[in-house]
Parts: structure tokens; sequence; C-alpha cells
């Protein structure tokens, strides 16, 4: 499983993109971001912007041939799936 | 889940304020138990009329306060994302000697001056609604924004960003955000919301520029100087006067933003490219202030004012419809044969948007 999170728009509207392969990870810490993408349910998120100059996230997962992508805000994301986000960050900087 | 929606998600403010009109007491207990749940500008001014209404006689007690004064809050974040944050610096205190937290409050006053020396605007809402700014947000947080109730500043993270207080133009940008969503609003997508950006950016330059008494020809007309850090290459985060220029960096990127329609960018980031495409409309304000000369907020910063005020702006207008009211304003305001006007015109012509 690949996922990726492309973060644009805020203040400077800079993007940034973020990138983990399960592949890469040790086996319980892709078990975890199995778990996090199914807890995220991507296909049912529905965000819509709030506020002004927030960061805006475009999450895609690829697994196999299964795809799921969503666009999310911040100030507008479910938890799930801002501890997908957070994970992907941290693990795509580490 | 963060998901907040109670009543208001439903019933649009506007209706509750009529209900604070022509509902009865039980109707109107309701309203208020309803905007009590949200804390937007717009509810918050529903609210202020549900009070009023329901209360005639506290309407001395409750009614427009003379304005001309700031009402400021800062607080520090600690560098948390959290909305528990210690009380920094209120109205009147004296500096703290923090620059995040000096700066917000100083910029805010410069930004409430600005728009009660100008425009005799009281605050954000007209009513003089209380500024409240969060300081220190998030650790190492690239990002300055306005959360729909007040002004959040991050640190920065040192490698890119200085802290976002750092440049008043970033803190009337935001504030501004928050009169555009009390004025307009514009909806925050696509055309609509890189005009809700430009607004943003046409007067964080105008408060700066009013702080620092310059005219359009001494303005710098850029937005975030002196907000990227040392090492970085480049002059600030965009150029209202040359859109595209402000910095070409190795990690940073280069600036991406358009001086003319043929080069407007169609895009699914940042809800599509309002970051981005805002660089249209600028460089429009940019040239009708620099055309007619002197102060940019006497002329161009009134018709642009105005236009934004104007009832005919709808949530989901694009730069042609915005083009052609700031047209018509300036026609009302200046003469229709006026050199406001002839400017206006000119401007939008040469940067692509037909009238």
């Amino acid at each position: 499983m690949e996922i990726t999170v492309r973060r644009t728009g805020g203040f400077a509207g800079i993007a940034r993109t973020a990138r983990v392969r399960t592949d890469d990870l040790d086996p319980a810490a892709a078990d975890e971001l199995y778990a996090l993408v199914r807890e995220a349910d991507l296909p049912a998120v529905k965000s819509e912007p709030s506020g002004a100059d927030r960061f805006q996230y475009e999450i895609h997962v690829r697994d196999g041939d299964r795809e799921q992508r969503a666009i999310v805000h911040d100030g507008a994301m479910p938890e799930p799936v801002r501890r997908l986000v957070d994970r992907v960050q941290v693990l795509s900087s580490g | 889940m963060s998901h907040r929606c109670s009543l208001h998600c439903i019933v649009p403010p506007g209706m509750l304020e009529r209900v604070a009109r022509h509902g009865d007491d039980d109707q109107r207990t309701l309203a208020l138990d309803t905007l009590s749940k949200d804390h937007s500008v717009r509810a918050t001014r529903a609210t202020n009329a549900l009070l009023l209404a329901g209360k005639p006689k506290r309407l001395d007690v409750l009614g427009r306060r003379p304005g001309g004064t700031a009402r400021r809050t800062i607080y520090d974040m600690e560098t948390t994302e959290q909305e528990t944050g210690k009380l920094g610096r209120g109205e009147g205190d004296e500096p703290t000697g923090d620059a995040a937290t000096d700066e917000a409050y100083d910029g805010l006053g410069s930004t409430y001056d600005f728009y009660w020396q100008v425009f005799q605007r009281d605050s954000i809402d007209d009513q003089g609604l209380h500024l409240v700014g969060w300081v220190h947000y998030g650790r190492d947080y690239d990002n300055a924004f306005w959360d729909g109730q007040r002004m959040v500043f991050g640190d920065g993270d040192g490698q890119l960003f200085q802290r976002f207080t750092i440049a008043l133009d970033v803190i009337g940008h935001e504030l501004t955000h928050g009169l555009t969503e009390d004025e307009g609003p514009l909806d925050y997508l696509g055309q609509s919301g890189a005009l809700n950006e430009s607004i943003s950016d046409v007067f964080g330059s105008l408060i700066k520029q009013h702080a620092l008494r310059q005219t359009a020809d001494q303005a710098d007309w850029l937005i975030g100087a002196g907000l990227l850090a040392d090492g970085v290459q480049g002059k600030a985060l965009r150029s209202m006067a040359e859109p595209g220029t402000a910095f070409d960096d190795p990690v940073l990127g280069k600036d991406s933003q358009p001086a003319h329609m043929d080069d407007y960018v169609r895009t699914v980031d940042d809800n599509g490219g309002v970051h981005t495409n805002s660089g249209i409309p600028n460089r429009a304000f940019y040239l009708v202030a620099t055309k007619l000369g002197g102060n940019a907020w006497d002329r161009a910063g009134r018709i642009w004012y105005e236009t934004l005020r104007d009832p005919t702006l709808t949530r989901a207008s694009g730069f042609r419809r915005f083009a052609r009211l700031t047209e018509r304003v300036a026609g009302r305001l200046y003469g229709p044969d006026s050199d406001e006007g002839k400017a206006v015109a000119d401007a939008w012509k040469q940067v692509g948007v037909r009238l």
C-alpha cells in the first residue's frame, strides 16, 4: 500500500507532499497504517473549507489495483482522518 | 469526531435575525440557544439582534458604542494546536516582551485604526467586535489563518518562514478575512475564493501603507515581506505589482501567481488555487492605485471597499462580476467619466478580465 498526502493552501499557498509505502515499514507500523486507513473511511469523507488560509490535504491511497481518494480541510477534518494525515507526515519525514 | 453541526448548519443566521424581529419569546429563546453554539461573526451579529429585540429596554446599554478604539485579546497557545491558551495580553496591558504577542496586539490595533480612520468601520462587524488573536499556535507551524472567529499565527519553522506576526500585512490580511465573511461572503473556492484572497491581500497591503504613511508610488506592494527566513531566495510571498516574481527558491519552489487571465491556473489544489489566481485581481488593484496616485486607500481602496459591501456581490461572484461591480461603484462614487472609472476599466483590461 502507498499513501500520498499532498498539503496545499495555507497563507503561503505552497504545496508539500508526504508519501509512505508499507513495504518500507516494519510489520507493526504497516499494520497500524492499514488500521488508520480503515478507520479514516476516506470514500465517506465530506469536508468543506472552514475559515480562510487553512491547509487542504489531498489523500490518495493505492493498494494493488484499489484506490481511495479524499480532499479534507483543516478545521473540518474528522479525527480518524487527522490521525492518518499526521501519521503519514511523521513517517514520511522520518 | 470534530464535526460540529447544530441547528445553525440548517438555519442561516440571517433567518435567526428575522426571528429576533418577528418571533415570540419562545422562538427567540430557541434561536438564542441555537446561536450560543456558534461563534461566527454572522452568528454574533444575529445574537446581538436577538438580545436587542427581546429586551428593548436594554437598547441603551447594548446599543451601538461610539467606536474608535479596538478591543483586543492575545492568547499564547504555547505551541499546541489545542483550544486552550493562556492570556498573553489584553486591551490596555503593557507590552509583554514576547515578540509574537506584542506584534499581534499592535498589528490588530493598526488594522482596527485603518478601518476606523479610513472607512469609519468599527471592527470586523462594524459593531466593535472584540478582536482575538492566537499566537505560538502549533510547533514550528508554517501558517497564519482566520478560523471563522479569530486570527491564528504560527511561529514558522525558522528554515523557510519566520513567525507570521512579523509582517503587518499578514495580520491585516487575516482580519480582513473576517470582514469579508461579514460583508460578502465570497465562497472560498475557485474565482470567488481567489477574490476573497485578493481582498485580504489588497487591504493587508493598504493597512501596511497606512501605518507607514506611504503613497501608492512609495509602497512595495509585497505580501509577507520579512516573513521568509534568512537564506530563502525571495523578497516576499506575493507581489501585487508583479505576480509570479516574489520568490524562486530551491526548497520553497517558485512563485506561481499569474498576472493575466491567459495564465489562470486550473487546479484542485488550494481550493482551486485561491492563493495563486488572486494574483490577477491583485495586479488589477495595483494598476488602479498607481494610476490614480496618492494614498492608495483614498480612492482605489474606497472603490474596492464599497464593492465588497455592495449587496449585489454574491457569494459565488467571479472575477468578471467583481470587475464590473468595481467599475459601477467607481462611477457611483466619482462619476461615470471620471479618472477613477477609467483607471478601473483600464486595469481590468490589462489583466485580461473583460468587463
